[in-house]
């Protein structure tokens, strides 16, 4: 309860002392009002004056009677210079004192009327007191008015507009629980609640709609992800993600990491399928190729079976013909024998010859003593006849004796010479023989080195069918050899049939795998280089944590440099590259440019923070640095899948 | 200073300046003041050609104005002249971008060029219009 001390009202107090002051007003004003008639007429009659001397400055332009009408004015000038200054004069020591009156008695009013609204102000400063006071525990407390003056009716107005804000606290107290539990929500990942209630002060009304902004900007994005993540888990990896307009920093990182991920399992996917389709064909052909190796080896089983066959029947001929030699051999040997007995006996027969005709001249000289007996014998007959013919009769038988004796005679010599042609005939066939029997012995040693040379070639012969026997059995061996190799291809053949089967199989199954994910077609055009799917994905990746690293540590005030755009990993790339078809390729240009810009507007965007710049600037750096990441992103895949055509156009 | 003379920009320099849609200037930095010699004072509200060299070529800037109309960003090296004369290189970089009003405004950011960039952009403005 305020006890105020009067009732009189502070307007009543303040109207005393005014009409107090009215009246010293109306005092002074009486004589200030004297006072200013008078100057007032002087006025008036100086205004006349200066009509006067308008008019007669137009009368210098016309007449020009300069000396009359300036002496005129100066006169009048004087007398209007001095009754002013004595005006002046006279209200100044009036003005002074009445100040100096009118000080005092404001100061001696001021101090009773302060004094008085001090009490009052004191009275209303302990209710307002009390009232904050139970404002801070929540319990409404009204201001008590008891008193009809101002500082009643200020009571009253404060009153009602404690109700009003109390309402507004009231209002903006169930926005705040509101903004509590929504924050909470989507603090524990529930973007699904916006703050619907309209706040009392504006201030509250901006957060609440900055928050609503926030959590609806976060979850478009979280869903944005989120159906990339489900796409992903159906192995669909073909989605494009298209982050929203003006995301940057982290949230356009995890975006772009997303895309990434996509683009780099599409190349390892694009990889695993054309290498599934090669596989395929390969194992097909590998198949094929197995299942005629296996028919091959089996008939050139059956064909080594034959052959061995062969070879057995072979070695048994050859055995045969060896034992033949031996036996050729033997018998060239028997012949050799034989020869050399019939040169014995031909030089035997030869002998005999020799001896023959010896006996035979021994028998023609023999002849030649019975021819020469018988031609003396018949000499002697002759002289016997004659003889007898001389005994005559006497003598007739002896003459017939002696005739007879000469027939004898003459049978002897024609015998002898019929002995003699004989002989002849024996010794010239006795010669015959013997030129036979040398040409037997010639022919014997013809025929004996004949038998010796065959008996050599036999030998040979001998010799050749033993290597040859040891040769075939070596051969024999070797197709035993081949026969168990042939086997073992064939059994090494099914083998790998079996494997091929086997891998077509998989790569059959690796095919179901594949058809059953989805990734970017385009991927297929760029994976012939697989070190770099691997090598540009770990650059993209570089710069993703180049920008979030740099973006992380930008605060106001800190200015430090970023890496030069010469110093990354990826720069060092771009650098080195000194293939001509790459470095005219328009899409390495915007790789340099793009990679350029996002070294040089990161440095931009560290500088903006440190620089304390407003958001809407800092944005529109970082939504460029975004831009150009993308860039980058898409001239590396691009330059991949120029690369491969580069390839491919050098193989074909 | 006289005509020729050139201002090198630090290692760090960091220029920064921001125009209306019409390319008056409504924003610049101090170091923007320093280098190009003029007060704040004299630079809000004029044109920003008023730091534009001679010796720059017309087609540098009517490419720059098409490019920053159509939404992108621009780069490039740019001679500018001081308010005593001189003149100074930058390599700038000018992003389109609406304030919170709505309104087309352009920030630009320059930084030091290499010598060598220096040189190149020299030669090449020489052969141009």
């Amino acid at each position: 309860m305020i006890k105020y001390l009067s009732n009189i009202t502070i307007s009543k107090r303040l109207f005393m002392s005014f009409i107090f002051f009215i009246s010293l007003f109306i005092m002074f004003g009486a004589y200030s009002i004297n006072k200013i008639d008078i100057l007032s007429e002087i006025l008036i009659e100086h205004s006349n004056h200066s009509n006067d001397f308008a008019l007669s400055i137009d009368k210098i332009n016309n007449n020009k009677d300069i000396a009359i009408l300036t002496s005129t004015f100066e006169s009048e000038k004087d007398a209007f210079d001095s009754s002013i200054k004595k005006m002046h004069d006279d209200a100044l020591i009036i003005m002074i004192s009445f100040i100096i009156f009118v000080s005092v008695i404001t100061l001696l009013f001021t101090l009773v009327l302060t004094n008085s609204i001090k009490n009052l102000i004191f009275g209303f400063q302990n209710d307002l007191a009390n009232y904050f006071k139970n404002h801070d525990s929540n319990k409404h407390i009204d201001l008590l008015v008891e008193s009809d003056n101002e500082i009643g009716m200020m009571a009253k107005i404060i009153n009602e507009n404690i109700i009003k804000s109390e309402q507004g606290y009231n209002l903006d107290k169930g926005v705040l629980k509101e903004i509590k539990q929504v924050v909470r929500r989507a603090n524990a990942g529930l973007f699904n609640s916006s703050v619907k209630g309209e706040a009392f002060s504006n201030e509250i009304t901006e957060v609440a709609s900055d928050i609503n902004n926030l959590i609806k900007g976060t979850q478009e994005n979280l869903k944005l992800l989120s159906e990339v993540l489900i796409s992903f888990s159906n192995a669909k990896f073909d989605i494009e993600v298209n982050s929203k307009e003006g995301v940057t920093g982290e949230l356009a990182s995890i975006m772009s990491g997303a895309k990434n991920i996509g683009e780099t399992l599409s190349g390892i996917l694009a990889l695993i399928s054309i290498s599934t389709s090669e596989l395929l064909q390969t194992s097909k052909i590998l198949k094929q190729s197995s299942n005629l190796l296996g028919d091959a080896s089996s008939l050139q089983a059956k064909s080594l079976e034959n052959t061995t066959t062969s070879v057995n029947e072979i070695l048994d001929n050859i055995k045969l013909s060896n034992k033949n030699s031996s036996e050729m051999s033997k018998l060239a040997l028997d012949v050799t024998t034989s020869a050399e007995m019939g040169i014995k006996l031909a030089n035997n027969t030869s002998e005999s010859m020799d001896e023959i005709s010896h006996e035979v001249n021994s028998i023609s000289q023999a002849i030649k003593i019975i021819d020469q007996i018988a031609f003396q014998t018949n000499i002697l007959s002759l002289n016997a006849a004659v003889e007898a013919a001389t005994a005559g009769e006497a003598g007739k038988g002896f003459a017939v004796v002696a005739q007879e004796v000469r027939n004898l005679a003459s049978r002897s010599s024609s015998a002898a010479n019929e002995i003699k042609v004989i002989v002849q005939n024996a010794s010239n066939k006795a010669n015959k023989g013997k030129e036979i029997s040398n040409k037997m012995i010639d022919g014997y040693n013809i025929l004996n080195g004949n038998i010796k040379s065959t008996i050599v070639l036999i030998d040979e012969v001998a010799k050749s069918s033993i290597q040859q026997e040891i040769s075939m059995e070596e051969i024999s061996s070797t197709i035993r050899e081949l026969d168990n190799v042939t086997k073992n291809n064939a059994n090494i053949a099914s083998e790998i049939s079996s494997m091929a089967v086997k891998s077509e199989n998989l790569a059959k199954r690796l095919e179901t795998v594949i058809n059953r994910t989805a990734f970017f077609e385009s991927s297929k055009n760029r994976v012939c280089d697989v070190d770099k799917i691997f090598d540009f994905g770990s650059l993209k990746a570089d710069h993703v944590l180049f920008k979030d690293t740099n973006f992380s540590l930008c605060s106001n005030g800190s200015s430090f440099k970023v890496k030069g755009y010469h110093e990354c990993r990826m720069g060092q790339w771009i650098d080195s590259v000194s293939d001509e078809k790459i470095l005219k390729s328009p899409t390495y240009k915007k790789l340099y440019d793009a990679h350029k810009n996002v070294h040089m507007m990161t440095q931009d965007t560290v500088n903006l923070y440190a620089g304390g710049y407003p958001n809407g600037q800092v944005f529109a750096v970082t939504n460029n640095v975004e831009k150009n990441l993308n860039i980058v992103f898409e001239s590396l895949d691009l330059l991949r899948e120029e690369g491969c055509k580069i390839s491919n156009n050098e193989v074909n | 200073m006289s005509i020729s003379q050139e201002t090198v920009l630090s290692d760090n320099a960091f220029l920064v300046s921001q125009t209306d849609s019409k390319g008056n200037i409504t924003f610049v930095n101090d170091e923007f003041c320093h280098i190009s010699e003029y007060k704040i004072d004299d630079l809000i509200g004029k044109p920003h050609n008023i730091v534009r060299h001679s010796d720059m070529p017309k087609s540098v800037f009517k490419d720059f104005w098409i490019t920053i109309k159509s939404g992108e960003v621009w780069n490039g090296y740019v001679k500018n002249i001081t308010a005593s004369g001189g003149y100074y290189w930058v390599f700038a970089t000018v992003y389109p971008y609406l304030d919170k009003n709505g309104s087309q405004c352009y920030l630009s950011c320059r930084r030091k060029p290499t010598i060598q960039n220096i040189r190149n952009a020299e030669n090449l403005y020489k052969t141009m219009d």
